[in-house]
């Protein structure tokens, strides 16, 4: 049997050779100029999946990073507010203290009690900051005061939270009648005392420990929003963190080293060229060729 | 034995020789024209006289011009083209699909949906802030549209493949007819042999049909070619059938009636891309409708800003569920129940943390919305991945089942080179006992 090389069978031949490479060529450079590994879901189903788990990830901590920065912004506000109200109340223990004294009169008194209606003032004040036209204690009816002027609470007995990661929340909105109804109560009490003529100094006396104690109370409520603030702070690095790891891991998968995609860029080429060489040369060998 | 016979001894061989250059000639000259069979000549000694004592040779006859041909090889190429312009059909109509489901434009189904989950955890920072709130409603329309924009792709990409099917049956019809034709040509002309030009036309012909649907042939023993679609003779002798039909079969009148067969070769890589899509399609439909009906569900127990009780914010057409997905254009921002409880208070994000829940709950199946996407994304790369490799497999087959075609009956130029001197040195040979047979010949008619 005569085994024949004839030139459809080298052309045939050369043309799927020359189509793989291009193809090849073609792919490579898509990979050399996009930095990207896997470009098509069918390159490597599987790792597609994997992937898009990673950039999900990655999508979702610019969420939590931009909840955390959110969050710390308006801790920041809420401890100001709490370092105000501890002011007055500080400022209101010293009152109670000086003046449950006898030696003070009764115009000493009044004075002392317009001081004290201010700084109740002051406390409402700090008790209906805002952030960004929220009120922080306000529990979730932060959209309305959180106490009117006389100090009767309008919010709700709740807190509002935002989530920072996964199934972690920080709250960032508090109820202010746990924070702050019972210190604005001991300033009118003590308000009351100062006014409350003959025997005053023994009612002032006797707001000193209540006072003492919401003093405490008002520290607490700092301390819980200050371990906030390290929450969101935590929150924040992580999400940092994260993405940087997760970006890692993303380009370690699906990121074309750019030095063996050049390389491999480079070998596809010369062998494109030489392919196309052979193909040059072996289409015109022949016999007659030969004898011409 | 006489001068005479000398002569037209000679002229036999210079008969022969020429017969040889000529089908050289004929080889050469189709060198390059697809499907063409190499042709010889075959020849033999012609019968001796007896003269006398002894016999007598008469010189060469040339018996026949054949054509090479293996006709096992050709039903197998046949075949191995249907087989591998159906994997090659599907896989070039389910690449174009998968355009559809690359995320790497963040235009996706998927990457809509992250979004979406990703805009509903942003407003847990303040559940009444409007910006918030707008981008969840437009994170809901963006999904919407994607999910429709993807079923609609999906279907018009499925009513391409019916399009592009439609537009082959004619040709099918054309071929069949021709094959008939030339079943009739070859008859006529006394069989394959008499005329290897039609045999190479039907073969031709038999190697299309077998691409673009998958039918079969069987050769008979007069040359002529039996097509079959389905082990339904569609071309006997010079008699066509009619082919009708769409991408989902085609229809053949037999005696009993009309069948139904399922097509091969590119009809059939349509077909199969056409049913893979069906599938993608339900699977999104079943995204569509978990998905919608859950948001719709967790929101009719929410309150809006306003204290109404939450309004579903996506809808859909029972009969299309994903290709109809919408929002409700009407819905504003504040209309969105975030709210868990009376009243709706600003920062109540009770139903907006049910909302979130759903990311992680199985609601499509076993399960959750983002992983019924992927696996559907899943489907369609493996199904890529598969079938490319499978349309590898095929197209090696068919190339190596061509190649030893070529190998057994292509034009070989060296071979036709070396056979066209070897026949001019016989031209050569067989003029010069002519020239030397007729210079005897004056030589005796002088000495007469």
């Amino acid at each position: 049997m005569i085994i024949r090389n004839t030139p459809s069978l080298r052309q045939a031949s050369s043309n799927r050779t020359l189509s793989r490479l291009r193809a090849e060529l073609d792919r490579q450079t898509e990979v050399a100029t996009s930095g990207l590994e896997v470009l098509d879901p069918s390159d490597a189903p599987g790792e597609w999946q994997q992937l898009h788990g990673l950039q999900e990830s990655l999508d979702n901590q610019d969420v939590y990073l931009t909840n955390a920065r959110n969050a710390k912004a308006t801790l920041d506000t809420l401890d100001s507010a709490l370092a105000g109200a501890s002011d007055v109340l500080v400022r209101a223990h010293e009152l109670a203290v000086q003046l449950s004294s006898e030696i003070y009169t009764d115009s000493d008194r009044d004075t002392a009690a317009f001081e004290v209606d201010l700084l109740k003032d002051q406390l409402i004040a700090q008790a209906n900051t805002r952030h960004d036209d929220r009120y922080l204690f306000a529990g979730t009816a932060y959209d309305g005061r959180a106490f009117d002027d006389a100090g009767v609470y309008l919010g709700t007995n709740d807190q509002t939270t935002t989530q920072t990661g996964d199934h972690h929340d920080i709250p960032i909105g508090y109820d202010g009648a746990a924070v702050f109804s019972d210190a604005i109560g001991l300033l009118t009490d003590l308000g009351a005392a100062l006014r409350s003529g003959p025997g005053s100094a023994g009612a002032t006396a006797a707001t000193l420990d209540p006072l003492a104690a919401g003093h405490d109370a008002m520290v607490i409520s700092r301390q819980r929003a200050g371990h906030a603030h390290v929450d969101a702070q935590d929150a924040e690095e992580l999400a940092l963190n994260l993405t940087r790891n997760l970006q890692d891991s993303l380009n370690a998968r699906a990121a074309a080293d750019p030095i063996s995609a050049l390389t491999k860029l480079a070998e596809l080429q010369t062998a494109y060229e030489t392919a196309l060489q052979v193909t040059a040369q072996t289409s015109s060998s022949n016999l007659f060729e030969y004898l011409r | 034995m006489g001068l005479m016979d000398s002569l037209r001894t000679g002229a036999s061989g210079l008969g022969a020789a020429s017969a040889a250059i000529d089908a050289t000639a004929q080889n050469v000259s189709n060198v390059s024209t697809p499907g063409y069979t190499r042709r010889s000549v075959d020849q033999s000694v012609t019968d001796p006289i007896r003269r006398g004592l002894v016999q007598v040779g008469q010189g060469v006859t040339v018996s026949a011009i054949t054509r090479d041909n293996d006709g096992l090889l050709g039903v197998q190429r046949i075949d191995a083209a249907g087989t591998a312009s159906r994997s090659s059909s599907h896989h070039g109509a389910l690449n174009r699909v998968e355009l559809l489901f690359d995320e790497t434009q963040s235009d996706g189904v998927r990457s809509h949906l992250d979004a979406f989950f990703d805009s509903l955890v942003a407003a847990t920072a303040d559940p009444a802030d409007e910006g918030l709130r707008g981008a969840v409603l437009a994170e809901a329309e963006d999904l919407a549209a994607a999910v429709a924009r993807t079923a609609d792709d999906l279907a018009a990409a499925q009513t391409q493949f019916a399009d592009e099917a439609d537009a082959v049956i004619p040709t099918l019809n054309t071929l069949l007819s021709e094959v008939a034709a030339l079943n009739d040509q070859l008859i006529a002309a006394g069989g394959a042999s008499s005329a290897p030009d039609i045999a190479d036309q039907i073969d031709r012909r038999l190697i299309d049909l077998g691409s673009e649907a998958g039918f079969t042939a069987h050769l008979e023993a007069d040359g002529t070619a039996t097509v079959l679609l389905g082990g339904h003779a569609v071309v006997t002798r010079g008699e066509a059938r009619h082919i009708g039909g769409d991408i989902d079969g085609l229809t053949v009148q037999v005696d009993r009636g009309a069948v139904r067969v399922k097509p091969g070769g590119r009809l059939g890589g349509l077909a199969d891309a056409k049913q893979a899509i069906t599938d993608y399609e339900g699977q999104l439909d079943a995204f569509a409708v978990a998905f919608t009906d859950s948001v719709n569900a967790t929101l009719s127990n929410g309150f809006t800003l306003r204290g109404f009780p939450g309004v579903p914010v996506f809808a859909f057409d029972a009969i299309d569920p994903a290709g109809s997905l919408t929002t409700d254009p009407s819905l504003q921002s504040a209309d969105l129940a975030f709210a868990g409880a009376l009243p709706a208070h600003a920062g109540d994000a009770d139903n907006l943390a049910a909302l979130l829940d759903l990311e992680s709950q199985a609601l499509v199946g076993d399960q959750t919305l983002g992983q019924a996407l992927s696996t559907l994304t899943n489907a369609v790369a493996t199904d890529v991945a598969t079938i490319a490799s499978v349309a590898d497999r095929d197209a090696v087959i068919r190339n190596d089942l061509d190649a030893l075609n070529q190998t057994l009956h292509g034009v070989d130029l060296d071979e036709e080179a070396t056979n066209l001197i070897t026949f001019q040195t016989a031209y050569q040979a067989a003029a010069k006992m002519i020239q030397v047979t007729d210079e005897l010949l004056s030589t005796l008619m002088d000495i007469t």
